[in-house]
């Protein structure tokens, strides 16, 4: 895995290289990110770096994720507290054809777990199932490849962009005891993961603008998830406004709707702030394997707030929120879990700086 | 186009037979996608090159990224409904959807 990692970043690299030189505009940036609860925390730390030169345009990005929880069972098991780390990767290169057309094709990985609620259902099978010799540890990572076919039909006010994904996750499996060998059995383990996206960005004036994206994204054995988002800016002298909503269904059940409220304020050349909330509620995962580690229907809430100082080519930021989760009563079938859904009070905070030169 | 012409338009489509999901998707889906296509149609206009810099404020990035951005990205993994193009992996684990 690591050996692909590096193949992709070196044949990404030389092959710019090797027809470039590196006079065109570049870009740095670092984002620090921390959501975190009185028993969890996930922390995000990421580099990125984009290179302009003629017609072409390199973006590297590497990133870690870290996770720390305090492991609770319900029923039974014992507390652990556990600690797990995911190396990102993401490659992308753009080519402009002319004023109106450009093209992306990306690369994308991770080694590791992608978020913490899988660390906790994982380590709720090895508990389970961790005595038998059947029983061996996930290793959980990713892949995925993408093109983008962008047409700025109104240069500087309207753009479309078609995007095509194709992603393969080998994940924490599920386990469950087979009942004629009396063995536990791993449930599927690799997901194939097709998706599609069409994004539209529309200037009207100089002061109001507004997108929208309509996407599909299909799961192994699951039925097309459809999403839709569509957002409104203005800006009136120093303050600026944002809304958005969308909405996401599956089938047979599962929908939720969700939308941000944000408020900016240029007070300073130099310094702007902002504040928002955001809704968001789902009607609970719908069940994919033989166990039910399912999260029940969840209303959440965010107020969060942050600062942004531009000067020259540097813009640092840095954000502030306190979001709260409020998990529906967990069914008979999934008490276990129920230490790991159940309601919680988060922070959020997040750092970043861009460097243009 | 005229917004009339682009009403007509959208009244043909939405009673062809064929799309059957269109008919399936729920009422606020399809407000959803109808009307900023509407607005859109109906205003599509260039942007002089003196309101160009105000469109570069962040307010105006939807998928601004880093210093540019507004939220943290990690609720992600509380609210898993929300729509995020960057998210193509499924990751999590075989019981989550």
């Amino acid at each position: 895995m690591k050996t692909l990692y590096a193949i992709f970043f070196s044949m990404g690299l030389s092959a710019v290289a090797a027809e470039l030189t590196f006079t065109g505009p570049q870009e740095a940036e670092v984002t620090v990110e921390t959501l975190s609860s009185d028993d969890i925390v996930a922390r995000s730390y990421s580099l990125r770096y984009a290179l302009t030169e003629g017609a072409w345009k390199m973006d590297v990005g590497v990133g870690i994720n870290e996770f720390d929880l305090d492991y609770s069972p319900v029923l039974f098991g014992t507390d652990e507290t556990l600690s797990e780390k995911t190396q990102l990767l993401n490659f992308g290169l753009t080519r402009r054809w002319n004023s109106e057309w450009s093209g992306t094709v990306r690369f994308s990985a991770y080694d590791g777990y992608s978020d913490y609620r899988s660390i906790w259902i994982a380590e709720f099978y090895r508990q389970f199932f961790g005595a038998f010799p059947d029983y061996y540890d996930p290793e959980p990572q990713g892949q995925s490849f993408g093109m983008t076919a962008k047409w700025d039909y109104l240069p500087g006010s309207g753009s479309v962009a078609l995007s095509v994904d194709y992603g393969r996750d080998e994940i924490a499996p599920g386990w469950s005891f087979n009942s004629a060998t009396g063995r536990p059995e791993p449930g599927r383990e690799i997901l194939d993961t097709i998706s599609g996206s069409l994004r539209l960005e529309q200037a009207l004036n100089g002061w109001l603008k507004t997108e929208l994206e309509v996407n599909v994204r299909q799961i192994t054995n699951r039925d097309p998830r459809y999403g839709i988002r569509h957002s409104w800016a203005a800006v009136a002298g120093p303050l600026g406004f944002r809304l958005t909503g969308g909405y996401t269904q599956e089938a047979p059940s599962f929908d939720a709707v969700y939308g941000t409220a944000l408020v900016e304020w240029r007070f300073l050349p130099e310094w702007t702030c902002h504040i928002g909330y955001r809704v968001y509620q789902d009607s609970g995962e719908i069940q994919a394997s033989g166990f039910n580690a399912l999260a029940p229907p969840v209303d959440s809430r965010e107020l969060f707030a942050g600062l942004q100082w531009e000067r020259g080519s540097l813009t640092l930021s840095a954000g502030v929120g306190m979001l709260r989760t409020d998990y529906e009563p967990l069914s008979e079938d999934n008490e276990f879990f129920g230490n790991l859904y159940r309601d919680r009070e988060w922070m959020t905070f997040r750092i970043a700086a861009a460097l243009r030169f | 186009m005229s917004v009339s012409e682009v009403c007509q338009v959208v009244r043909s489509f939405d009673s062809c037979e064929g799309i059957k999901e269109w008919h399936r998707a729920p009422r606020v889906m399809r407000v959803m996608i109808l009307l900023p296509i509407l607005v859109v149609l109906s205003a599509c206009q260039r942007v002089g090159i003196s309101h160009q810099k105000t469109l570069r404020r962040s307010i105006f990035q939807f998928d601004g990224i880093g210093a540019y951005a507004y939220e943290c990205g990690l609720t992600g993994q509380l609210e898993t409904g929300r729509s995020s193009s960057s998210r193509v992996t499924a990751g999590g684990c075989a019981s989550c959807r």
